[in-house]
């Protein structure tokens, strides 16, 4: 029998977000590898906490003093997370583009090769290797200012704030430079390239809110629901006719979505500047982390489970209102 | 890459295990093409345009194809016996010496020529349709069967061995998880250390002894070694899972059965590991090596766990960067010959197939660069040929191998390059070292599919030119170190998992940087021990007070 509850717990708790998981962000790599990215955060973020919860003894027992330290962390660590992000693929170029302007290069090289096989009969070796450099160098600005101009197309809403880095990143080599050193940094360039494609952002800031949420879950979650396959079950301080892992399961059920829609909604309100959205996000994270202060003995469990559980769907409708006015969804690349 | 002449021709040689591999390497090709096409538009035209120029060079090609085997039976089989590989060798050098090679040199050679570019110079555009695969994705197919492997052993760990400890009906070994608590503090410091090291030496002689019998061409001893230790492994340790297994399950069972089940098991393993299987099978059965072993290693006391841990990982940045290491010695060895390393790899490359992660132009700064050859090939034909492609793909750079010393030994020093991150392990106790072969550009295109399908005959690793390989090694001790938290705490499995996970993750990104040959374990143990004792002594404390009244932050 405890078998069942187990099992039951677990796909109360976790379905949701692993048929999120694997339906649409494990068809991608990139977002796979986001995700892992986004729960190493979210793991920082906790042990940072617990170890300030460590530190600082007198306040150990104080839940006033626990939480919204707590929730700073987490919020710190996303913020950072999200810069971490916005440096390492704003201003690329996604993966079709880029398969696009690989087409677009072969054609163009074919058609200088061409030229070049002509000329090769008519120039002496040197003059003709020099021209070639030129011609090289010509279709580097092509290339360059193509794909500028196709990202700047595609990103108007995306704020680019981080320029400096990421050309740095994407540093041409100068005609002027070493031969060796560019072909270095060329050479680490195409090797990044397809790693380092521009995801499409609102998918990819929702699989960071399913990894941390994920990772959230398993680590909130987890030793309590290991406990459910022992002899015997156990029922909540608050409600006394509740399974106590049935509520933890319905309260960690809504807070993976939660992170889910929180990490779309602050990463698109970092980008876009509308800061009230990361208003919304941190709102909701307090209230709902207040609110499970109700499960605690001689309260009502029912203050707290259903307040979240309406939060949680007023805060999916609120993500996808948003997404939609901002047509980031319609513009999936 | 597959053409109706090469598969006639591997049909006819029914003796060779090396055609077989390569039968099995141009299916697996096949099916990269068709993972790859669903993301991308791939090169349906470029296996076209192969046959194309082959069928336009159908002498040459043959001529070539005669004397390159004749050279890899010579040099690179499984049991070499000829004078030749002395000489074979010493030319590998050199031309090893010459891929490195400013290329500047080549650039002025690259205008001879010209007739062969203006013949084939369509033919050429055409076979350069765009290869790109995700590097992403090759990290992630290693990152896969990394998590299978530590769920495997977490879950055996917290069902199997929990049990146990109430049963102790294992009448096999010595438990030893609960003696990991001496009251001494003196043996607390210095048993895990004088195990560790016992432990330590003992991998360094394997690897010592495996380096020595590579290096000097006992193959049939060294394959020997293997398949024994690997067989005693499944056998042993595959046996007395079994048995816990059905003692959790409440399962009686004769003897013979027993005894059939676990012969057929491990006799099979040796079959899908060592000769021929459906990769399903030959996945399935390393990371089955792997769970066994890590599962064996689990049980040591916690103290000797992690000093062992430690040790080894140590170890492993001397194996692998440093000059004398003997992992380093073993890759280069091969490399010299051309060989894939005799050992327990994890090859993650046939999902990724044909994939071309670095190009080497250096003149065109644009992201994407096009994917060039660098092979050449001892007849003056393919050299020709290759110069003229080497051309086309790339403008300036000209690869080395371009320039008159080409012989068939550059190539196997191009397959070299490949094998150049690998990583060794025997089986036993193998140290973990990483191999993580990044890519190479050169072999993206092949000229001629005979030209590489001989080539991978010998190495499995050639046909496709992104692989990360990931010794065996690292898989256990990553079981290990997850293992050891599973004994612990769910809380401590999780953050150890995900920081084991991380790691390899940024061990995987500084190999897309670096391109050489890394240690996979430092980084990931590192973390994974740095946040095992973080959850131990504060976040589990701090969790548990938050859990206890069910409240969520």
């Amino acid at each position: 029998m405890t078998q069942v509850l187990f099992f039951g717990c677990l796909f109360v708790a976790f379905s949701p977000a692993i048929a999120f998981f694997f339906f649409v962000i494990a068809r991608n790599s990139q977002l796979i590898l986001l995700s892992i990215g986004g729960s190493f955060f979210w793991l920082l973020s906790i042990l940072l906490a617990s170890i300030w919860w460590y530190i600082i003894p007198p306040m150990r027992s104080s839940y006033w003093f626990i939480i919204p330290f707590s929730i700073a962390f987490q919020e710190l660590f996303r913020y950072i997370f999200y810069r971490l992000y916005s440096w390492g693929f704003n201003n690329r170029p996604s993966l079709s583009q880029i398969q696009q302007l690989h087409q677009e290069q072969l054609r163009l090289q074919f058609i200088r090769d061409q030229q070049e096989k002509d000329n090769n009969q008519k120039l002496p070796k040197d003059e003709n290797k020099e021209l070639r450099h030129e011609q090289s160098l010509e279709y580097e600005k092509d290339n360059s200012s193509l794909s500028s101009s196709s990202i700047s197309n595609q990103s108007s809403s995306v704020n680019n704030t981080d320029q400096s880095s990421s050309s740095s990143s994407k540093k041409k080599p100068d005609g002027d430079e070493d031969k060796d050193i560019s072909e270095s940094v060329t050479d680490i360039n195409a090797r990044l390239e397809t790693l380092s494609a521009r995801p499409n952002h609102t998918l990819s800031s929702a699989a960071i809110g399913t990894g941390s949420g994920l990772t959230y879950g398993f680590v909130m979650f987890g030793s309590i629901l290991w406990d459910a396959t022992g002899p015997g079950t156990l029922f909540s301080p608050a409600c006394p006719s509740t399974n106590l892992f049935m509520v933890s399961a319905i309260l960690t059920m809504c807070i993976i979505l939660l992170h889910i829609c929180n990490s779309v909604l602050a990463f698109q309100g970092y980008r876009s500047k509308q800061y009230h959205i990361v208003a919304f996000v941190l709102l909701t994270h307090f209230i709902v982390s207040y609110l499970t202060l109700l499960n605690q003995p001689e309260r009502n469990c029912v203050g707290s489970l259903v307040p979240i559980i309406f939060i949680t769907i007023i805060s999916i409708i609120y993500t996808f209102y948003n997404l939609l006015r901002s047509d980031s969804i319609t513009k999936i690349d | 890459m597959n053409s109706p002449n090469i598969t006639s021709r591997n049909n006819n040689d029914p003796i060779d295990n090396n055609n077989n591999n390569n039968n099995n390497n141009n299916s697996n090709n096949n099916n990269n093409n068709n993972n790859i096409k669903n993301h991308y538009n791939v090169n349906n035209i470029s296996n076209i345009e192969s046959d194309k120029i082959k069928n336009s060079f159908p002498d040459d090609d043959e001529s070539y194809d005669g004397e390159y085997e004749n050279n890899m039976t010579s040099s690179s089989g499984s049991i070499p016996t000829d004078n030749n590989n002395n000489s074979s060798n010493s030319n590998n050098n050199n031309s090893l010496f010459n891929i490195f090679l400013d290329e500047k040199n080549k650039k002025s050679e690259e205008d001879e020529d010209s007739d062969f570019e203006s013949e084939f110079g369509k033919h050429e555009y055409e076979l350069e349709t765009p290869e790109l695969v995700d590097y992403s994705e090759s990290i992630v197919n290693i990152l896969i069967p990394v998590c299978i492997t530590m769920l495997i052993c977490i879950l055996l760990i917290r069902t199997i061995t929990m049990n146990e400890q109430t049963v102790q009906a294992s009448p096999l070994i010595h438990n030893d998880i609960n003696d990991a608590e001496p009251s001494d503090s003196q043996t607390l410091v210095f048993n895990p250390i004088i195990n560790s090291i016992i432990f330590l030496a003992v991998i360094i002689l394997s690897t010592f002894i495996m380096v020595v019998l590579y290096k000097f061409k006992f193959m049939k001893a060294l394959y020997g070694w293997l398949i024994g230790t690997s067989i005693l492994l499944l056998g042993v340790f595959g046996g007395y899972l079994f048995i816990l297994i059905l003692i959790y399950c409440n399962v009686p069972l004769d003897y013979i059965t027993f005894v059939v089940v676990i012969w057929n098991f491990s006799a099979g393993g040796m079959v899908c590991i060592y000769y021929y299987a459906p990769r399903l099978f030959h996945r399935a059965y390393l990371i089955s090596i792997a769970v066994l072993m890590a599962l064996f290693l689990t049980r040591l006391p916690e103290w000797t766990t992690w000093a062992i841990l430690a040790l080894v990982s140590i170890y492993d940045i001397f194996a692998v960067l440093c000059p004398g290491g003997p992992l380093k010695q073993l890759i280069d060895t091969a490399k010299k010959r051309g060989e894939e390393i005799p050992a327990l790899i994890y090859n993650a490359s046939v999902y990724i197939g044909m994939a071309n992660l670095e190009s080497n132009d250096s003149n065109q700064s644009s992201p994407i660069s096009p994917t060039t050859i660098t092979n050449t090939v001892s007849t003056p034909t393919k050299s020709q040929f290759n110069q003229q492609q080497n051309e086309v793909s790339q403008p300036s750079p000209l690869p080395n191998e371009s320039s008159s010393c080409s012989t068939l030994n550059e190539m196997l020093e191009d397959d070299d390059d490949h094998d150049e991150n690998q990583m060794n392990k025997t089986i036993s106790s193998s140290p973990s070292s990483s191999d993580i072969s990044d890519t190479n550009t050169d072999h993206s295109i092949q000229i001629s599919p005979d030209l590489t399908t001989s080539i991978s005959s010998n190495n499995l690793s050639t046909k496709k030119p992104s692989n990360i390989k990931l010794g065996l090694g690292d898989f256990v001790f990553y079981s290990v170190l997850v293992g050891r938290a599973a004994l612990n705490d769910m809380i401590t499995v999780c953050t150890c998992f995900i920081a084991v996970i991380t790691g390899l993750f940024l061990t995987l990104f500084l190999l897309a940087l670096l391109k050489r040959a890394l240690p996979a374990l430092p980084m990931s143990i590192g973390l994974g021990i740095l946040f095992y004792f973080i959850t131990k002594v504060i976040l589990t404390p701090y969790l548990l007070f938050i859990g206890s009244t069910q409240v969520f932050i």
